[in-house]
């Protein structure tokens, strides 16, 4: 079975957030709600300063807890390892939006849902490359299956030894990050 | 589920050569690709795919639009294009909601009195245009007329029509932005070199950044690409830029001071015998008075003007050299030597001999030629010789080598408001919005005020549109048809801008409202083609057509990047590190350094240093829906240790003032910042209510800077602005 993911080479991204708009193009979003934020840290002191970035979106973890809080079942994790969200049986509670550690949920009123990245499920399923890995114009972003060992995910977690964000939460993300 | 597999390479198969396919052949079914109950939309529909070429800045990387029924869906970067391979940016992206921006312009207007504007027909407009101008030539002269142009693929247009009217006035913003590193270029190796970023194993980026301001996006994949395979990467610039984070150095330099580091780096290179000298004596003329000059420009020289301690000079030089040929200093663009300090143009000539000494022109790594522009000439109809001379003696006078088809934008206020050497009575400005991009903008606006007519082509109502008489709405780049843009990276290839979209609202393309003008101007014989013509005649050379072109939306010569010696463009047909045609105009045929604008050493006053925001190009994005949202305005940073001891803390509000003016802007804290600099984001401040997202939001920088000259190309040198800091 498949378990599909990102890895995202932080060595490369120069936070130009080209992957924040193509994903709120893909689906149409309004300015203002972003299922794909980058973080500015600043660092040290001058002159020996630097600032970090940092992308986040939907972890699409193995043990999720918006779909473990959400009282619908609306939330579910399918079996390529997409957390995705059953519109129809979502009752707007909101619980998985302050459920989730990564705030990766953007709550729209206007729909009475909310959203979040869908790992791009309509374009995979073309085999097309997810928008915010397509668009990325310094290379930071990779698709694949973390399951399949020969894929290049697979193999750039091994060489470039990719972690988790927080893993001590224990939510098994599949979004795996270069630093 | 089966498998599937994802690579760029698929994705290519979907873009495809066959230009226009849908995405569904060979796909699964739009009801199994969705999950469970997720919410439908336009991405489950059938897309039209056109290849085209983006236009929200001038870096023109090769796109496809998914067109669904008469809509934009969406942009994506184009693979197969060299500049774009597929790449987009944020500003790419966000194309879509310019098309859709319901505040763009929407017909022609008049205005009639403080901001009230009456809707014309484009027939009235043109009437009255065009009898204005004819007034104008007769009472005025024909070099009473200006025209301001940011030069897109139908600049032809714009040189027509003042050839045909018979003024030399014509600006571009070239003189704002790069004009010093182009003559530079241009009088030492004869062309614009082009970093092969992706093979370098060195790269020194003076000020260029490729994260945030303009780039293909295929330029900025190249070199983390290299940094990745292990390339080292430095950035010298006095603001830690986001290049600068991603970069494994970042040397905090005195703003205006780059001139001096290259100069010392290229004195260790001398006498620590570590150039390349078979490169210097077959490619160079010169070397001889270049390593006399050098002597005493040592790092400790250095060291006390830039702000950079000797070692880290010596270091910097020592480590490029052990990397060449397959280093280099980056050509840049805007930044230290483009066109800011009043010492930029020396300063770019500096830094293309100490490329030279590094033997990398040619060289795999190193700088490469411009690629050859494929496209053949339309013949134009012939206009009558010019008898006026420039009002800016660019390319005359006091400045024999600054471009004449270029001018320099910065002095056309000061033409205006003293009328000399004559009077300017009109303007056009053609997608370009001085009122907001000249330095000074008090003393920009009292000229642009002060004209008789003032014409007004653009997309959105403007600072500039908002002293105009007349506005004419254009056609965004997705509605309409342009001439063959060529590439100007690495490359010989040609793409081609088509509308994916019919034109929205009573908008024309540019080339179609300077053609009307010209008509109602009894300039009409003049204008006897249409761009369809001028397409067909550039594409002769390669045997393409118009229709065939639309299909593939590009074409690429065979012929990959070449290494090895190139021809250089000079009169000696070496690099001139020795100039004798600056020597011959009277300027210095050395790279000499000399110091910018002295900082007075008091608490509050430091050097303004302007640059760019990732998610805005100049001043036309800032009311676009996407990127308002990512960076709605600017503020100013300022070095923590200062700003400690003036009281000033991150979000207050701060008072800067210069001899030019006055602005309140937020304060931003930093500590990636040269403590003698100040820093903020062009573009922002726009006075227009009806751009309703970038009302007032942000502070033009403009409200500071200086109107000032660089010697030898004339460029503006605003980065000469001296300011004082206080809290609000």
């Amino acid at each position: 079975m498949a378990r599909y993911g990102l890895l995202v080479d932080l060595s490369k991204c120069t936070g130009c957030a080209s992957c924040t708009v193509a994903c709120q193009a893909q689906w149409e979003l309004d300015p203002e709600e972003r299922w794909l934020r980058v973080e500015i840290q600043d660092e040290g002191t001058y002159p020996s300063t630097s600032q970090r970035f940092l992308t986040v979106q939907c972890q699409h973890c193995d043990d999720a807890p918006c779909v473990r809080v959400c009282p619908t079942g609306a939330n579910y994790k399918r079996k390529d390892g997409l957390v995705l969200i059953h519109e129809g049986r979502c009752i707007g509670c909101k619980y998985c939006v302050v459920a989730c550690p990564y705030q990766a949920r953007h709550f729209n009123e206007e729909r009475g849902t909310p959203g979040k990245c869908r790992l791009c499920d309509v374009r995979i399923q073309k085999g097309v490359l997810p928008a915010c890995v397509l668009a990325c114009p310094s290379g930071a972003r990779y698709f694949g299956d973390f399951d399949d060992p020969n894929s290049e995910v697979s193999r750039l977690l091994v060489l470039k030894k990719a972690k988790q964000l927080r893993p001590d939460l224990r939510t098994g993300p599949n979004i795996y990050y270069v630093r | 589920m089966s498998r599937i597999r994802l690579s760029r390479r698929n994705f290519l198969k979907a873009v495809g050569a066959a230009g226009v396919v849908t995405m569904g052949a060979g796909a699964i079914g739009a009801s199994q690709v969705l999950g469970k109950g997720t919410t439908k939309g336009t991405w489950d529909q059938m897309p039209q795919l056109i290849p085209t070429v983006c236009g929200m800045c001038d870096a023109r990387c090769g796109v496809v639009a998914y067109v669904v029924g008469d809509r934009l869906y969406k942009l994506e970067g184009n693979y197969r294009h060299s500049q774009s391979q597929g790449r987009i940016c944020a500003r790419g992206s966000a194309g879509v909601k310019l098309l859709y921006d319901p505040d763009r312009l929407k017909y022609p207007l008049k205005r009639v009195g403080d901001q009230l504007y009456d809707q014309i027909s484009w027939e009235q407009a043109f009437r009255e245009i065009g009898q204005k101008l004819a007034e104008i030539k007769e009472k005025d002269g024909p070099q009473a007329l200006a025209w301001a142009v940011h030069p897109d693929l139908s600049e032809l247009w714009d040189r027509q029509f003042m050839n045909a009217y018979g003024s030399p006035n014509i600006f571009t913003q070239s003189s704002l932005g790069q004009a010093s590193m182009r003559l530079a270029s241009r009088l030492t190796t004869g062309w614009e070199p082009v970093p092969d970023l992706k093979n370098s194993r060195y790269v020194l980026l003076f000020g260029r950044n490729y994260a945030e301001s303009i780039f293909y996006t295929a330029a900025t994949n190249a070199l983390l690409q290299a940094k990745e395979k292990g390339a080292k990467i430095v950035v010298i610039d006095p603001r830690l830029s986001r290049m600068a984070s991603q970069s494994h150095e970042w040397i905090p330099i005195r703003p205006g001071t780059d001139g001096a580091m290259l100069l010392a780096m290229m004195n260790v290179l001398v006498a620590e015998d570590l150039y390349d000298k078979g490169f210097v004596t077959a490619n160079t003329t010169g070397f001889e008075q270049l390593k006399g000059f050098l002597a005493d420009k040592t790092p400790s020289w250095a060291a006390t003007i830039c702000d950079v301690p000797a070692e880290t000079i010596r270091r910097l030089a020592q480590e490029v050299a052990a990397a060449r040929p397959a280093a280099l200093i980056d050509p840049g663009r805007h930044g230290a030597w483009g066109a800011t300090y009043s010492n930029s143009f020396q300063t770019a000539r500096a830094a293309l001999v100490l490329n030279a000494l590094l033997g990398n022109y040619g060289a795999k790594g190193g700088l490469l030629t411009p690629p050859a522009n494929p496209l053949g000439a339309f013949q134009l109809p012939a206009t009558p010789p010019m008898q006026a001379v420039r009002a800016d003696s660019a390319g005359q006078g006091q400045y024999p080598l600054a471009s004449s088809k270029d001018g320099t934008i910065q002095v056309l206020p000061e033409i205006i408001d003293s009328e000399q050497p004559y009077p300017i009575r009109a303007l056009v400005a053609n997608h370009i919005n001085p009122a907001r991009s000249l330095p000074n903008t008090a003393k920009a606006t009292r000229a642009l005020s002060k004209l008789e007519l003032l014409v007004v082509i653009d997309t959105y109502l403007t600072d500039t549109g908002l002293l105009a008489d007349y506005i004419l709405p254009e056609s965004t780049y997705l509605e309409r048809l342009d001439p063959i843009s060529p590439s100007t990276y690495l490359v010989s290839e040609v793409a081609l801008r088509q509308p994916v979209v019919k034109p929205m609202y009573d908008t024309k393309p540019g080339y179609e409202i300077i053609a009307g003008i010209a008509g109602a101007a009894g300039l009409g014989e003049y204008f006897n083609f249409g761009v369809n013509e001028v397409i067909q005649e550039s594409l002769k050379p390669m045997g393409l057509s118009l229709a065939g072109l639309s299909r593939e939306g590009l074409w690429r010569d065979s012929k990959e990047v070449s290494y090895g010696a190139p021809a250089f463009g000079t009169p000696s047909g070496k690099i001139e590190l020795y100039s004798r045609q600056l020597e011959k105009a009277g300027f210095d045929p050395l790279p000499v350094f000399s110091p910018p604008e002295a900082l007075p050493r008091e608490l509050d006053t430091f050097r303004l240093v302007q640059g760019r925001d990732a998610a805005h190009t100049g001043t036309a994005t800032q009311n676009n829906a996407y990127l308002h949202h990512l960076s709605p305005e600017n503020q100013i940073w300022i070095s923590a240790s200062r700003a400690a001891r003036l009281g000033i803390r991150s979000g207050d509000e701060v008072i800067v003032s210069s001899p030019a003016g006055e602005i309140r802007i937020q304060a931003r804290v930093a500590e990636g910042i040269h403590p003698e600099a100040v820093f903020t984001t062009h573009g922002f401040g726009h006075g227009v209510r009806t751009q309703h997202l970038a009302y007032h939001k942000g502070v033009g920088d403009n409200g500071l800077t200086l109107d000032r000259r660089e010697p030898v190309a004339g460029a503006a040198a605003a980065g000469e602005t001296i300011v004082k800091v206080r809290r609000a």
